[in-house]
């Protein structure tokens, strides 16, 4: 294992990127957006690089997060951390739904499942407009408070999202270092081989779906309460494909990776949409660039970083240490 | 108890309307060595594949121990004792030789790794098998590295390893010295005969040195039928 990949370094850098955030950004939003995805993709990551599975599917949880805080906060007023936690079970079981029924076709055909079902749900999220506000998404979804103080400014809504995401963060580092997370890396590398040690691989990937789902439709939630809106744009194939090309941006070897794809594509998005409207172009070429240069994304970036400047031989072996 | 582990009567396997096994009766008597030979082609494979329910078999019945395991699924079979190795090395090479062992151990008991709270090294029995096959493999000095960088000596055994990690009763070996060395193979000979003292090691082999030297009973296969 490499230096930086250690549990206890990969929760540091959470750590210090919670904090070093407001000393570089001005806007606590997007300061905000960046944590929020961050969880995101690093939920999305526990797919892509610890089982293997590419899914177009992490749009639809984000999508139904964000929809159960837009309706239960705008209809019925429960108290946020219901409505979090509430998120995350149903994001938990619509991706059980969709992973146990994607799962039965492996590659391309699991892959088109993935996205058949993403667009299935938009389409419904489009069609009953009387739950989800269609076109308009649902309006006023308000800030949560805490000991009575609302958290209307960006800044103290960021301090909530900060300690939701160090938790989650927590969470995720767990599941990778559990004995289910190490079995996730094995069905990864060699599927046939985990089941014939006996391992029932279907039933690894669905928990990996689930955990993934209530994680992005936990991140869906705080989403509606940063933008005080649950738009249909969130439930839209293109937060799938936002949330898959931030995990790639950011390697998907390790879950701090994906900390910095989502930072490094809304940072440079927020840069160039400043400078050109069709910003999007660019980014394009960005991720032509790691795809051709960096295979192991930003995250592959740092660690040969680290072993130029401070390991002097990196050698292409790995360190014979346990995985 | 009756003396036979494994038992197949009248099993067949289609792939299509290729008949890749038919009408195969075979018993296999606990503690004993017992191997498979055949040309290319024979079905050995395939009844390998049956045996472990990796293929469904389309007629017959598969009995381990006199129960019917015909419809028992791979996984659940490994559960119920029976573990395999592949002719054409199948490790996780990325992890280390450890972690693969360690992984073949946990197989056993698969549903304590589903709790995602729950620590690998927390499993300490899992983990004193794979030291313990290690050792019975002589991998000790390799342990930690990557099982892709292993020789492919190493590396064949490291395949055995994973079927005894699984603490079966029944271990099914296909081809183990494929493409070996001849100190590999002395080796790896020494180790089958070793596991027939407490399993029942049923092997696929070309060498017939090794077939003659180590065999309590021999099977011949052709054309998905048996010969002999």
């Amino acid at each position: 294992m490499h230096p930086l990949d250690k549990p206890a370094v990969q929760f540091g850098l959470a750590v210090l990127t919670v904090a070093v955030l407001p000393l570089f950004l001005t806007s606590g939003i997007l300061a905000t957006e960046i944590l929020i995805f961050a969880m995101v993709v690093a939920a999305c990551n526990l797919l892509l690089g610890y089982t293997g599975l590419l899914s177009f599917g992490q749009g639809i949880f984000f999508g139904v997060g964000t929809y159960a805080a837009g309706i239960c906060l705008t209809r019925w007023q429960v108290p946020v951390p219901l409505v979090l936690a509430g998120s995350a079970i149903l994001g938990a079981a619509i991706a059980t739904l969709v992973g146990w029924l994607s799962i039965r076709r492996q590659g391309v055909y699991f892959v088109m499942l993935t996205l058949a079902f993403s667009q299935l749900f938009y389409f419904m999220a489009y069609t009953f407009s009387g739950i989800t506000g269609g076109d308009n998404g649902l309006l006023g979804v308000p800030r949560p408070s805490l000991g009575g103080a609302e958290l209307n400014a960006p800044w103290s809504y960021y301090t909530y999202v900060a300690v939701c995401f160090l938790a989650i963060f927590a969470i995720l580092v767990m599941v990778t270092q559990s004995t289910f997370g190490r079995t996730l890396i094995a069905i990864r590398e060699n599927e046939g081989r985990a089941a014939a040690i006996g391992f029932p691989t279907r039933l690894f990937k669905i928990e990996a779906f689930a955990i993934s789902g209530a994680v992005t439709a936990f991140g869906g939630a705080l989403h509606a309460m940063l933008i005080g809106v649950a738009p249909l744009s969130n439930i839209e194939h293109h937060t799938s494909e936002l949330i898959l090309i931030m995990t790639i941006i950011g390697g998907s070897s390790s879950l701090f990776g994906s900390v910095l794809g989502a930072g490094f594509y809304l940072l440079l998005a927020d840069a160039l949409s400043a400078v050109w409207p069709r910003w999007l172009l660019l980014l394009g070429l960005v991720l032509v660039a790691v795809a051709l240069f960096l295979q192991r994304g930003l995250w592959g970036l740092v660690e040969r970083l680290y072993d130029a400047v401070l390991r002097r031989e990196p050698s292409p072996t790995k360190p014979a240490e346990e995985h | 108890m009756t003396d036979i582990a494994l038992q197949t009567r009248g099993l067949g396997v289609k792939y299509g309307s290729f008949n890749a096994l038919a009408d195969v009766d075979l018993a296999i008597r606990r503690n004993s060595v017992h191997s498979i030979i055949g040309p290319n082609g024979a079905g050995k494979t395939t009844l390998f594949h049956a045996l472990t329910g990796r293929v469904r078999a389309s007629a017959g019945r598969i009995e381990l121990d006199g129960q019917d395991i015909t419809t028992t699924s791979d996984d659940d079979r490994v559960r119920l004792g029976i573990a395999r190795s592949f002719q054409v090395t199948s490790l996780f090479p990325n992890l280390t030789l450890r972690e693969n062992l360690r992984l073949a151990a946990q197989g056993r008991t698969p549903w304590q790794a589903l709790a995602p709270w729950r620590r690998a090294e927390s499993n300490t029995s899992a983990l004193a098998i794979a030291d313990e096959v290690i050792s019975r493999l002589e991998l000790g000095a390799v342990a930690g590295r990557i099982a892709g960088e292993l020789s492919h000596g190493q590396q064949r055994r490291l395949e055995v390893g994973m079927a005894i990690a699984a603490r079966p009763r029944v271990i099914l070996l296909d081809e183990p010295t494929s493409g070996m060395g001849i100190d590999d193979i002395e080796a790896m000979k020494e180790l089958i005969r070793d596991l027939g003292r407490d399993h029942t090691v049923l092997f696929i082999e070309h060498n017939m040195g090794i077939v003659m030297n180590i065999s309590d009973m021999v099977t011949v296969m052709r054309l998905g039928r048996k010969l002999v």
